[in-house]
């Protein structure tokens, strides 16, 4: 037991001495200019993703102009009336599958929050603490 | 004063990090240095934990001390890297016997050379072992900050802390002995 108060008295009066001071002279700043490029990496996010909605809206806009520009043409024409519907039906059915597709992507780019700067998840014991 | 700084950080004012870079950077680096034992993967893990910490600051709670959370982050971020570099643990495997008070004439030591002697004997000790001493007893935490922040259950914490007293209480020893014979 003497020896073992011994070793804790010892350990209390060296173990001060272990705190390393960090060889780099510059670590603050390089850790900071890390910290600015993802600053600088969120606002040219935010910008793309904002550039992203606005043409993804356009593109619905266009889009329905354009099928309906498409339907009228093809209601205009002599093709056989049969043959009309499934054009229609088919160009129609290839609008929605792309807005499914894309408003998919918009979500997720929407809902992205961690993919800067290459860091993992955050692990459940991080975010209860 | 964190509460303060972390408060202007999240309000957006990204340069009041620095304050926390200033005021953690030495003990990160100690803490990684426990770990990584390489300089290089220390210097690595500590750049990394400060961004990990930046980019999840807005997750802490507040449920504990800063230190204590971002300690777990360093831990964690070590252990990742480690697992990533592929490095090897290796359990140093040196007979654990009860040592003499007179064996240790460490107060004769200039203080500068006991600093070089105890960093010297946290490398030569295994990883877990000198991660506890230094958040035992360099960081003064309690038993339960230091399961918080290793995910150790506390009778683990215990036996890693007694296994770490012993050992490097051989280790340095050990290592007075051998500058004793080359001297």
């Amino acid at each position: 037991m003497n020896t073992m108060k011994h070793n804790d008295d010892l350990l209390k009066e060296l173990m001060p001495l272990s705190k390393v001071k960090i060889p780099l002279d510059n670590f603050e700043d390089r850790v900071m200019g890390h910290i600015k490029m993802i600053e600088a990496k969120k606002v040219d996010i935010h910008k793309k993703k904002l550039y992203s909605i606005i043409f993804f809206l356009g593109c619905l806009v266009f889009g329905f102009i354009l099928i309906q520009w498409f339907t009228n043409i093809i209601i205009a024409s002599s093709i056989d009336n049969g043959f009309k519907q499934q054009i229609r039906l088919s160009s129609q059915i290839i609008y929605v599958a792309l807005i499914v597709l894309f408003s998919n992507r918009i979500f997720a780019l929407i809902k992205a929050k961690r993919f800067l700067a290459g860091t993992h998840k955050i692990s459940q014991a991080q975010t209860s603490l | 004063m964190d509460g303060v700084y972390i408060q202007k950080i999240l309000a957006g004012d990204s340069n009041s990090f620095a304050y926390l870079v200033k005021t953690y950077q030495d003990m990160a680096y100690s803490i990684a240095l426990s770990l990584a034992k390489d300089e290089f993967l220390a210097e690595e893990i500590a750049h990394e934990s400060f961004i990990e910490c930046y980019n999840s600051l807005h997750s802490f709670q507040g449920k504990s001390k800063f230190s204590t959370w971002f300690y777990r982050i360093i831990v964690n971020t070590a252990y990742r890297t480690l697992n990533k570099k592929s490095v090897e643990f290796i359990d140093l495997d040196l007979p654990i016997h009860d040592v003499q008070d007179k064996d240790i004439p460490i107060d004769k030591l200039m203080a500068e050379e006991r600093k070089q002697l105890i960093n010297l004997a946290l490398m030569e000790i295994p990883r877990n072992e000198s991660l506890a001493l230094r958040l035992f007893y360099l960081e003064e935490l309690s038993l339960e900050e230091l399961c918080e922040i290793t995910s150790w259950t506390t009778s683990n914490a215990k036996v890693i802390l007694h296994r770490a007293r012993k050992r490097i209480s051989i280790v340095l020893n050990k290592i007075l002995k051998d500058e004793y014979n080359e001297a």
